[in-house]
């Protein structure tokens, strides 16, 4: 069940909140997870059990490695055990078909694929098992003892599927005690549905776009920069949007979960997107495998090879292909450069340089992201970059550019921080500050409205992260 | 406005929309049809172990969620009303508006599809029609080829089309060029189809080319009041209703319809039905401009024992020929209608329609048709021409 959609909106959500804020606060925290089990059952019924036992691994060992903390080797192994167990099941879901087909195609062998359906959300729960396993074996948080906190914390259906990957310790305090408060509940449904808003008004219309310009006979080179402006935006309000509408339900609930996204297309380095893109992965291969490995306190050759390993896993996590593993690496080796020389040449560099160097880094890594085989990375970029025989534009290019100007135009003014520091320049002027208010009791109604009337009206409504 | 009154309002609002929509749907029955989206709805889909298993019951729900949502029309009015003015999206769900006409977005030819057509008609001629000395083909222009380019949308080159069926059907198949027969009043404003009261010139056109006399009736408009085509539940906006005119004559007394039984077809069996010419039944239907031959149906015969000559025509046809064949029974004693979308080309049978060298053969289909790929052929062997 996606949060973009009539399922939810309009018989879960309202069924939802009236359980949670009928029953006491002790029961909240079973209602929480019986939603979200009920959540996953909905999208996942034959996996749900699966999602459980992992649950009760990860809560099991926590016990034994809590138990035996002062047995170190007990402790450590306890932890290693746990963290094989699950990235073992993510490994054979996820990994395993991928394994079996490189197999076959070095040593010419037959064996057989698994066909296993990936269960929705592996990747996101896993991480957080796993976070929770490791900040407790490094003591960074208490072991919970109540299973039922525990599978709250890992199913919670607001970051079950598509993150932000939530740490324990991020909701450790809150899960055994929480107040909610009148302008958390209103920050939420601001959140939530400023969230909505972007992924139904302005991802769903730039997928559409995607999609027509993916299956569609057109080329020119202007139609190939207009689907990967149109795939860089789409991937990112699809995204943050269901990142925002995770946090304001989070935060209705009683809950902060981190943010995950900070205006990522106005970084001025590849080094800086990595700090504003999808936060919550990025940190935790930066804690749990980076700065474990050593970080930049070893070696030269070691540190290549922490940041190799980290952004080998950051592509794999994306999906069990090689152009997401290219993908990982294209960026490893410009945070090399960055971090080498190419870093302090940017900086003498005007911004405008900057941002562009980065914005076309960031579309030609997309196109690697979005490809299917390597003949489409090449050809795509060819045609990127006029290499491509074909016309510079076309009558259906302009035609295109035209029908969907508004939506390219209001996505990217919406991708920089303007219309937040716009809404805040305005609010925090004393005489502006009440008709700021008025005018986002209407507006955001309005938005949930209209937002409904899109779901209502069209099927184009896939969740990119979904399946991650 | 305080902030204390802004986060009450906010959460009041939002609990009025949520809690109210839910409690309406609840509530308000169910439809089993949309007028205007001409589409059975999804009702409340069987709960089972079996459908929760296979995921169809979720499915099924959302799909029931959205089709019986309270308001469901207004909503997508709302989003038209968005799409159009708010966005400056040139189209809704492709559907397009200009010079009063709503019409379906069709930036170009796609050309596997004319292609798989050429080669399909070439096929057909060559198994069934060989024997023909007037076998004839021409192309129904879509309401695109008038509008389209004047108002800045993309469309099929449409000389580079005819030219390529010109040069790729075989050369003993003549081709009748409708294109100038036709204006964009001819069609209705809200459907896809042409008008039969407007469409005498395309008449006399193939009478011209074809040689065969028109005769001279006259014909009693029958009007339909409140005719909504198919574009207008597609775009969901607030389109004028038209009216649906069909002609009726007391040449047509003579006439008898029948249609090919589609439950026995598939075994080779030509069993017929008798019917109507015009079905006024379906006009309350999804889509009224079936009343003209009933809709889409694999084979109509339609003969007329008054008719002014002995002649037979056979056409390979769309839904377009549903009114367009009324206007010819004073010229042919026998018609037969197939339409290749609904039956193979190798399930014809001889009983079915006994193809000879004295009948005229009409290939008369539209560009959405040809364009769309919608027509499936398939060779000796059953196998699809691709």
């Amino acid at each position: 069940m996606l949060f973009s959609s009539i399922p939810f909106l309009y018989y879960f959500l309202p069924i939802v909140i009236l359980l949670y804020f009928v029953v006491p606060f002790k029961y909240k925290n079973f209602i929480l997870m019986f939603v979200s089990l009920f959540f996953y059952f909905w999208g996942e019924s034959t996996y749900v059990l699966l999602m459980i036992g992992v649950t009760l691994c990860g809560y099991i060992f926590g016990l034994l490695i809590d138990k035996y903390r002062d047995n170190k080797k007990l402790s450590k192994t306890f932890m290693l055990i746990s963290l094989l167990s699950s990235f073992s099941i993510l490994a054979v879901f996820k990994y395993a078909d991928f394994f079996i087909e490189n197999v076959n195609a070095i040593f010419n062998s037959n064996l057989k694929l698994l066909k296993l359906a990936l269960p929705i959300g592996i990747s996101f729960y896993t991480f957080q098992i796993a976070s929770y396993t490791i900040d407790l074996y490094w003591e960074n948080i208490k072991v919970q003892k109540s299973f039922i906190k525990f599978m709250t914390y890992v199913s919670m259906f607001p970051q079950l599927i598509a993150g932000p990957i939530v740490r324990y310790s991020d909701i450790e305090k809150e899960i055994d005690e929480r107040t909610i408060r009148r302008e958390d509940v209103a920050h939420g449904i601001r959140r939530f549905t400023l969230g909505l808003s972007k992924k139904i008004l302005l991802a769903n219309v730039l997928g559409e776009f995607v999609d027509i310009a993916k299956t569609s006979n057109e080329m020119s080179v202007l139609y190939m920069w207009l689907y990967v402006i149109a795939y860089a935006l789409h991937i990112y309000f699809d995204f943050s949007g269901y990142s925002d509408m995770a946090i304001g339900l989070g935060k209705a609930f009683g809950f902060a979960f981190p943010e995950n996204f900070n205006y990522p297309y106005i970084s001025k380095s590849i080094t800086e997107f990595w700090r504003r893109w999808h936060l919550t992965l990025s940190t935790w291969f930066r804690d749990y495998i980076y700065i474990p490995l050593g970080g930049n306190r070893v070696s030269k050759i070691k540190w290549y090879r922490n940041i190799l390993v980290v952004w080998a896993f950051t592509g794999l996590w994306h999906g069990a292909s090689w152009n997401f593993v290219i993908w990982g690496l294209m960026f490893a080796a410009i945070l090399v450069l960055e971090k080498l020389f190419l870093g302090k040449l940017l900086e003498k560099m005007p911004q405008i340089i900057r941002r562009i160097y980065t914005l076309v880094i960031i579309a030609i890594s997309w196109v690697v992201f979005d490809a299917t085989s390597f003949a489409d990375i090449t050809n795509r970029l060819a045609v990127m970059f006029g290499f491509g025989g074909v016309p510079l534009v076309t009558a259906e290019t302009l035609y295109y550019l035209k029908s969907y100007l508004i939506i390219f135009i209001i996505g990217i003014i919406g991708a920089t921080p303007l219309p937040s520091m716009l809404a805040k320049k305005l609010s925090d002027k004393e005489s502006l500050h009440k008709l700021v208010n008025v005018a986002e009791v209407i507006a955001l109604p309005l938005l949930v409205v209209v937002s409904t009337a899109y779901l209502v009206d069209g099927s184009f409504n896939p969740f990119l992260y979904f399946r991650f | 406005m305080s902030d204390k009154i802004k986060d009450y309002s906010l959460i009041i609002i939002f609990a009025i929309i949520i809690f109210g929509t839910f409690l309406m749907n609840i509530v308000v029955e169910d439809s089993a049809v949309s007028k205007s989206e001409r589409k059975a709805l999804q009702q409340f889909p069987e709960i089972s172990a079996k459908t929760i298993k296979d995921k169809s019951f979720m499915t099924k729900f959302e799909t029931y969620t959205s089709d019986q949502f309270v308001g469901r029309d207004a909503y997508r009015k709302l989003k038209a009303f968005v799409v159009f003015n708010i966005f400056r999206h040139s189209d809704n769900n492709d559907i397009y508006i200009a010079d009063g006409h709503a019409s379906k977005y069709v930036g170009k030819t796609n050309e596997n599809a004319v292609n798989t057509v050429i080669k399909g008609y070439n096929h057909v001629y060559d198994t069934l029609l060989k024997n023909n000395d007037n076998v004839y083909f021409s192309i129904i222009p879509d309401k695109n080829y008038f509008i389209a380019e004047e108002n800045g949308y993309p469309s099929i080159n449409y000389e580079e089309l005819v030219k390529e069926f010109n040069k790729n059907l075989n050369s003993e198949i003549k081709y009748i060029d409708l294109f100038d027969s036709l204006s964009i009043d001819d069609y209705y404003t809200t459907d896809i189809h042409w008008r039969q009261e407007k469409i005498n010139d395309v008449v006399k056109k193939l009478a011209e080319e074809m040689n065969f006399d028109t005769g001279n009736i006259n014909y009693t408009e029958n009007v339909l009041e409140g005719f909504y085509g198919v574009y207008y539940g597609q775009s969901a906006l607030p389109l004028d209703s038209e009216d649906l005119i069909y002609y009726t004559a007391e040449e047509f007394d003579g006439v008898t319809v029948k249609v090919l039984d589609e439950t026995v077809s598939a075994q080779g069996v030509a069993k017929f039905d008798k019917a109507d010419m015009y079905n006024l039944q379906k006009y309350t239907g999804a889509d009224p401009y079936d009343v003209y031959l009933h809709g889409p149906k694999q084979l109509i015969v339609i003969e007329n024992k008054n008719a002014s000559s002995n002649r037979e025509l056979v056409i390979f046809r769309d839904s377009f020929t549903s009114s367009l064949a009324p206007l010819l029974v004073e010229s042919y004693a026998k018609i037969t209608l197939i339409d290749l979308r609904y039956i193979a080309n190798t399930f014809i049978t001889k009983e079915m329609v006994d193809f000879n060298k004295n009948q005229d053969v009409l290939i008369l289909n539209s560009i959405d048709v040809l364009n769309s790929g919608s027509i499936k052929f398939f060779d000796e062997n059953n196998m699809l021409i691709k």
